[in-house]
């Protein structure tokens, strides 16, 4: 049995633990993680906490998939590239009723790039059903400046199935032909 | 019923339902059933279900209220909430009490979703089509790959937009020449439409070859648009959403006629895959097409899928202008042709469990 991560991340109210929720198999915890500090020398060396959601998808084979909602960005410090080690990829939430959710946007991309690099993302816009814009087009413009062209969903974080899909969308995109039967036996 | 609704329900019964429904392969398991009035012939499917299930206590979905015997109607747009408050009604109605339910423990209410399934099925092979692969390299067979978006109401509607996007002073078209009123607001991206303009409906315009007949279609000044929208009971829909439906339904499994099967394509971008219809394959083509420009028939050999897929996906991306041949010339062509194809996951197999996971 092994243990995955998957990340979540955006602004506070962007609906990640909802999402989280949503796809978990626990109802969703709020929990704290502690990682260490590793940039500093060692007599430095301190434990930093932060309060995550959390829940698990369990597979059958009783492998887990954990799922890490990070805070939001007044919480947000370096301490997530230590947590995200060996994640499986980033969902990243924008709540589209904040004030600007382009520099959100902005935001969190440029936190979790390096991470993005080794992986991929996928980023459902929220609560377009409270307000429209920007429209979708405009993230696909910022991101593009940005160098990026990942799947972006409208997405309504309390219902399944557009999480499941936005979900869906992030394993295409880290191997579009994953439907295919053949298992790489390498790798 | 193809195999993402039916993981939609599933989806729906394990998640919000919290496992107190399950799907059963024939309606003689079922305790309860759902049944898709909007399918072209729910009539005859209708009739047919009753004279086999007389009371089988059934949910009914519809973009316009019935009443039938035996069943609680529910009003498209579906949501989930609206699924489960019907599901629970019917249950707890004298209706229900008439069906011999065996052990009825909370967990195992079974529900039928046979004919619901049809229609949903017979909604794919409307959507893409159910036609062979062809072989490229054969003259006679090749014309059956290709359809004129002129020759329908999908080619009518995009030179209509082509036309009027850069008239300030044209607010909206109204197309007279529909058996409901039709306005398009090409400024917002918006179509208004009557309610009897349901999906059997828009499905039938959109396959039936038609001529574009400017007389009958009408430039509105914002003024007048107003005036149109405050005399006609109208629904609206994002012009994306109209577009990608119905060039999927004038299209069925084809690609606009003089597309080169063999120049890559470049999709500029993700289609909004959680608001539109995901024909099979669908995320898959995106992901590999955003990543590296493919040509159709690459696109059918590396994915391993039938052709009409490919096809019907660059069908309506096209429609939406996402999606174009790239042109063969220049930096950008050269440097995606470079591109390698993208390589398998090193955890292919863990990714695999996870979707079947998710999907259900
Ligand atoms: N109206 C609306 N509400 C949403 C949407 N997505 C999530 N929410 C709600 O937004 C609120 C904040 O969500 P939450 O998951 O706590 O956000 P978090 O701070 O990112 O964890 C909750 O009440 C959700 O139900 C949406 O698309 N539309
Ligand atoms: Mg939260």
């Amino acid at each position: 049995m092994s243990h995955y991560k998957l990340i979540f991340t955006g602004p506070s109210g962007a609906g990640k633990s909802t999402a989280i929720d949503a796809l978990s198999d626990i109802p969703v915890v709020t929990t704290e993680a502690k990682a260490s500090d590793r940039d500093r020398s060692k007599e430095f060396k301190k434990t930093i906490t932060v309060a995550l959601d959390y829940g698990v998808i369990r597979l059958p084979n009783k492998d887990k998939i954990h799922l890490y909602g990070t805070p939001g960005q007044e919480r947000f410090d370096f301490m997530w590239e230590l947590l995200i080690e060996g994640g499986l990829g980033l969902i990243l939430l924008i709540d589209n009723a904040r004030e600007k959710p382009l520099e959100d946007l902005r935001f969190f991309v440029k936190a979790f790039e390096g991470f993005i690099r080794s992986t991929k993302v996928a980023v459902g816009v929220t609560r377009m059903d409270l307000s429209p814009t920007p429209s979708l087009d405009e993230y696909h413009k910022t991101l593009r400046l940005l160098g990026l062209n990942p799947p972006v969903f409208e997405v309504d974080a309390r219902q399944k199935a557009d999480v499941a899909l936005l979900l869906q969308a992030l394993l295409y995109t880290l191997d579009p032909c994953l439907h295919q039967e053949a298992e790489t036996a390498a790798a | 019923m193809d195999q993402q609704s039916r993981q939609l329900l599933s989806m729906v019964f394990k998640g919000p339902a919290k496992g107190r429904y399950q799907l059963v392969e024939k309606p003689e398991q079922a305790q309860l059933a759902i049944f898709d009035w909007d399918h072209w012939q729910a009539e005859k499917l209708w009739q047919d279900f009753r004279k086999n299930y007389p009371a089988l206590p059934t949910v009914v979905l519809s973009l316009t209220p019935r009443e039938l015997e035996h069943s609680v109607f529910v009003n498209k747009p579906l949501s989930v909430n609206n699924l489960l408050d019907a599901l629970s009604k019917i249950q707890s109605t004298d209706v229900a009490a008439t069906v011999a339910a065996p052990v009825k423990t909370q967990k195992n209410n079974r529900l039928a979703f046979d004919l619901a399934i049809e229609a949903q099925e017979e909604a794919f092979h409307e959507f893409c089509g159910h036609a062979p692969n062809i072989d490229p390299s054969n003259q006679t067979e090749i014309h059956r790959l290709f359809y004129q978006p002129d020759k329908y109401l999908q080619g009518c509607l995009q030179t209509e937009l082509a036309d009027v996007r850069h008239k300030l002073h044209v607010h909206g078209v109204v197309f007279e020449n529909l058996s409901e009123p039709f306005l398009l607001l090409p400024k917002s991206n918006r179509v208004f439409y009557g309610k009897g303009f349901n999906d059997t409906k828009l499905h039938m315009m959109a396959s039936l070859p038609m001529q574009c007949n400017r007389s009958r279609i009408q430039h509105l000044t914002e003024k007048a648009v107003a005036d149109y929208q405050a005399q006609h009971q109208l629904v609206e829909m994002p012009l994306d959403h109209l577009l990608w439906k119905m060039s999927l339904w004038t299209a069925r499994g084809r690609i606009p006629q003089e597309t080169d099967l063999n120049r890559p394509i470049v999709l500029l971008h993700w289609p909004n895959f959680t608001r539109l219809v995901v024909t099979p394959y669908a995320l898959q083509i995106a992901a590999l097409w955003v990543e590296k420009p493919l040509s159709l028939l690459e696109t059918v050999r590396v994915l391993n899928i039938p052709q009409r897929y490919v096809f019907s996906f660059y069908s309506a991306a096209s429609a939406l202008g996402i999606a174009f041949p790239e042109r063969r010339e220049g930096l950008r062509a050269e440097e995606s042709a470079n591109k390698p194809l993208p390589q398998h996951h090193a955890k292919r197999g863990l990714l695999k469990r996870l979707l079947a996971h998710i999907t259900g």
